[in-house]
């Protein structure tokens, strides 16, 4: 992806005290003009159109960008509309602003431009950052979290960029708590204060100053990291130390020259922001330059010369040149007046490493790739360490080579959930059924044990000898499933040999349901309904508000509420709370001691149809003519995000666990209370006649 | 915006006056409740709860039959002797009852304890000090992380299954305190944000009718805006490891007590604790 940090303008509302810019002597235009923003999306086609793989990331900077008004962003979106036509599907927009002038007249366009969200800084020592002459950091604070109240109540978001300075090293901690519980995430990137030519010595730090504040951070962060996720660089050092998984910044790529550009409001073209601001690597005019040329232009073959220079000399024995690559060519030409020299800031990298990041996280970090690295593309250089992309892990293999010739002796593997356990168990009863004599043994995941206990297709649930007969049951990989031609039922049945269509029976050999000591214990009403609000991941889960209203609405109408499900679900007020204290199978039969079932589309909408229990079912992300039994309602609400991209589909399992991206356009908050209501009388009125099958628990408590 | 709240005082006139709003009454005498709440509802107005704020212990109270209808939250200065509420356990588990206590007091948290594992809802009231941090922490750990069944305790529990990496919960909706969502109303239809500032007639509106434009009203914002009231100025609570699972609740008079950060931060461990028993596994499907 190519990056240009793009400066319409240089005028800014604010007076930062570390600021270049606003201290930067005005040599050309101060604001982009209209012809050359113009001009910008020509060039960015012809760019795009020359790379067809290529995405380009447009990053808004000042000065202060919204001093333009929303106007400005209007034009800029119809210059893309009119000469982007066929590349503006690559092209995307971010902005860093320090929101003291955000107000909703933004909103809109923010959102065409799909911009969701907004990089600030904000720092609460008084008169770093600040209005007017005087530096006013009170008017600044009010101005600011106006404009992120405005930003948040349009559904964006913001994240918080924290630049340290000598008034910052006091009380690290402070701080940090500070900045994690005023942002909405708690995402914060820390970056020292930079200067160019000017050292003021009551703001500068020094590299071991700065590595020392990020050490005392570091130990409170890597205990707690799961509480605040996105520190930076704490988060991408982790990455690429602890797991494995390089995230360079542009600084630390030995990429930038090939990634980076920028476009001041004058039209010149240069390397990077900070270039922008410190006047060098100047690479052409935008008006007689195209973004080729400029990629091509000598300030960049000197970056990229930078890479061998550097790895050869200063950086020749460092075992962190992989993660480094002598760090970013403008502090070093900051410090030492040369780009063919290290940073500086490698102290930093080096020093927080060593001294913090190994001993506490006891991790060493071992270089992968220094010596052994491909062919420099560019003569003369080293290339990067190529930074590795998410892989959706392979498909495993579903039928090994041995599994035609085997009659015995098949080992299965359960892949899935709860509900896809209880579905390949109904299909191998249908197959034992069938053919008596055909048995398999199971790998033991101990979360499906209790679901295949004293199943009578199987003789072991265990470990298999290496070079067994594995078949896996990931029926999401089957082309027919893909398309949405088949049922994951008929998939699963299909693997096992049976002849499709067949009945979608499921099945538990464990027939004991709930303790009767339990169940007596719980306040029923007349009529009672087991809801089902978790589904293993929050892409298939209605908001919680919309469960309590619901609750709430099943409540004055008269029924009793139950809530079973995992220890670590979330409650639901009102409803009688069982979760956490049945097992698997108990919880597999508790739906044939409610009259109906309301749930996700998640385990208890099998249970319900395991126990013959109706059930009205809250489809989102996934398709009810997939999974969704007949006899049940069905509401499926249409999904908002870009159908091409299936959210939790096949291949996109770390969406998984992660919440839907669209926020409060999330499609399960779709679902209409009423709608869930009405269709949950319908159901018991249509069913109240209709015996349950054989395999249901037939007799219910008195009440 | 949530709909808004109005804890009232029993008032028919009042109720009348209102007209289908959210109503939570508040009376002191127990039997009073259920009249109360059927004259919130004759009134055209929705019932939320009805608060017994009463001085008699739970031994003292006759659960009435007519509870039945309605959600109680009981708020009594101690539970007295178990074995005398023993026969009325049953009813109480099976109405819509938490019982509130407060915590000045090493008994009433053995109380919360014992209400809990015998089935009672109930919630202690750790907003209002004296706080006996210690034995709080303890109730907190076996409330959350306790595997014995138990009814919730309040607010822990609600803390745990309300809170989110990266996010925050406000709870002093249990109290019915939370500015956001509670406006508590004096017989004239005074609106104060807190039912302290109610007795100390600190009114913020002057009229219900106030509430539904209270996000143009400057001290509303302040008071209702937590990173207005604790992070424009500089407020120890903005600095508080546990700030995102108390949000300034225990602030009186404009200053934390002493040992309430501590406690937070250790409220936010244990929850932390427990949320990562939920786990996602990137491979369920179903």
């Amino acid at each position: 992806m190519t990056t240009m940090i793009f400066k319409p303008t240089e005028a800014c509302n604010g007076n930062c005290i570390y600021c270049d810019v606003v201290r930067k002597e005005v040599t050309g235009d101060n604001t982009l003009s209209l012809e050359r923003l113009e001009l910008l999306f020509v060039r960015i086609n012809e760019f795009l159109e020359a790379r067809p793989q290529e995405r380009f990331q447009l990053i808004w900077h000042g000065g202060e960008p919204l001093i333009l008004g929303p106007d400005y962003y209007e034009k800029a979106y119809r210059f893309q509309e009119t000469h982007c036509a066929d590349t503006k599907g690559r092209i995307s927009h971010e902005i860093q602003s320090n929101m003291t002038l955000f107000s909703p007249k933004f909103v809109e366009i923010f959102k065409k431009l799909g911009i969701t969200k907004v990089s600030t800084s904000y720092d609460p020592i008084p008169n770093i950052r600040g209005l007017g002459k005087t530096i006013d950091s009170e008017a600044y604070n009010k101005n600011f979290l106006k404009g992120i109240r405005a930003l948040e109540e349009a559904g964006l978001n913001w994240a918080m960029i924290y630049v340290v300075t000598r008034f910052s090293l006091e009380k690290p901690l402070d701080l940090f708590y500070f900045l994690t519980n005023f942002t909405p995430d708690g995402s914060v990137m820390f970056n020292p204060v930079y200067f160019f030519e000017r050292q003021p010595m009551d703001l500068a730090i020094t590299p071991d100053e700065f590595v020392d504040f990020l050490g005392e951070i570091f130990k409170v962060w890597w205990p707690h990291r799961d509480r605040y996720p996105t520190i930076q660089p704490f988060y991408s050092l982790v990455r690429t130390i602890v797991e494995g998984q390089p995230s360079l910044i542009c600084g630390e790529s030995g990429a930038c020259a090939d990634t980076h550009i920028s476009l001041g409001p004058s039209g010149t073209l240069s390397q990077c922001g900070r270039s922008s601001d410190w006047n060098l690597i100047k690479l052409g005019s935008l008006d007689d330059t195209t973004l080729e040329e400029a990629f091509a232009a000598e300030g960049k073959q000197t970056l990229r010369d930078r890479q061998s220079v550097v790895c050869e000399g200063d950086c020749a024995v460092c075992r962190f040149w992989d993660i480094c690559h002598g760090g970013c060519p403008l502090d070093a030409m900051a410090d030492t007046g040369s780009f063919m020299n290290k940073s500086p800031l490698c102290v930093v990298k080096r020093r927080f490493i060593e001294e913090y990041l190994e001993p506490i996280t006891g991790v060493r970090y071992e270089p992968g790739e220094k010596k052994e690295a491909a062919a420099p593309s560019h003569p003369g250089t080293r290339p990067p360490r190529p930074m590795r992309p998410y892989m959706p892990p392979p498909p495993p293999e579903r039928i090994t080579p041995g599994f035609r010739a085997a009659v015995d002796d098949v080992w299965i593997n359960p892949i899935g959930g709860l509900g896809d356990a209880l579905m390949l168990s109904g299909v191998l009863k249908a197959a034992v059924d069938q053919d008596p004599k055909r048995t398999f043994k199971l790998i033991a995941r101990s979360q499906f044990v209790s679901v295949f206990s004293g199943h009578p297709a199987l003789t072991e649930i265990g470990h298999p000898e290496p070079g067994s007969a594995v078949i896996a049951t990931a029926y999401w990989d089957d082309p027919d499933f893909r398309s949405g031609q088949m049922r994951a039922f008929q998939v699963l049945a299909r693997l096992f040999g049976l002849p499709t269509p067949v009945e979608e029976r499921l099945y538990l050999a464990d027939n004991r349901g709930p303790d009767p000591a339990l169940i007596d214990r719980i306040p029923l009403r007349d009529k009672n309904i087991l809801i089902a609000p978790s589904a293993g991941t929050p892409r298939k889960e209605m908001p919680y508000d919309m469960w309590e209203e619901l609750v709430r609405r099943l409540i004055d109408e008269g029924f009793g509420v139950i809530q079973p499900g995992t220890a670590a679900s979330r409650h639901i007020r009102g409803a009688y709370n069982l979760r956490g204290i049945l097992s698997v199978p108990e919880a597999a039969r508790l739906p044939g001691h409610v009259d109906a079932v309301i749930t996700s589309a998640s385990f208890f909408m099998h249970a319900a149809h395991l126990c013959g229990t109706p059930a009205v079912v809250l489809w989102g992300p996934t398709d009810h003519r997939q999974y969704g039994y007949e006899g049940q309602a069905h509401l499926q609400a249409h999904r908002t995000c870009d159908p091409e991209t299936p959210c939790i589909r096949s291949g996109r399992g770390p969406g998984y666990g992660t919440p839907c991206p669209m926020g409060p356009d999330h499609c399960m908050r779709r679902h209409d209370i009423n709608a869930i209501f009405s269709s949950l009388i319908e159901i018991l009125e249509k069913t109240k006649n209709i015996r349950r099958p054989a395999n249901a628990p037939g007799s219910r408590p008195a009440r | 915006m949530s709909s808004p709240n109005l804890v009232c005082p029993h008032n028919r006139k009042l109720f009348d006056s209102l007209g289908r709003q959210l109503i939570t009454v508040r009376v002191k005498d127990p039997e009073q409740a259920f009249v109360a709440a059927r004259n919130v509802r004759e009134s055209g107005n929705r019932l939320f709860s009805v608060i017994v704020d009463t001085d008699h212990s739970l031994e003292e109270i006759d659960i009435p039959d007519d509870w039945g209808g309605i959600s109680v939250a009981l708020f009594i200065p101690r539970m007295g002797r178990f074995r005398s509420i023993r026969r009325k356990l049953e009813r109480i588990r099976r109405m819509k009852i938490r019982v509130y206590l407060p915590c000045d007091d090493p008994e009433n948290i053995t109380s919360l304890q014992v209400l809990s594992s015998v089935g009672v809802s109930v919630a202690s009231r750790i907003i209002q000090g004296p706080h006996l941090w210690e034995p709080l922490l303890d109730l907190m750990t076996f409330a959350i992380l306790g595997p014995a069944p138990h009814s919730p305790i309040d607010p822990f529990v609600f803390v745990a299954d309300n809170f989110e990496t990266g996010g925050s919960v406000d709870w002093r909706g249990i109290y019915f305190e939370d500015p956001k969502e509670f406006f508590h109303l004096d017989d004239k239809g005074r609106v104060a944000l807190s039912h302290h500032e109610l007795i100390n007639e600190d009114f913020i509106f002057d009229d219900p009718s106030d509430i539904d434009i209270r996000e143009e009203n400057p001290e509303y914002r302040l008071r209702t805006d937590p990173r207005e009231r604790f992070f424009l100025t500089d407020h120890p609570c903005s600095r508080c490891p546990g700030w995102r699972v108390c949000m300034g609740a225990f602030v009186q008079n404009g200053a934390p007590p002493e040992g309430c950060s501590e406690f937070a931060a250790e409220l936010l461990e244990v929850v932390e604790q427990y949320r990562g028993m939920r786990g996602a596994p990137m491979e369920k499907r179903s």
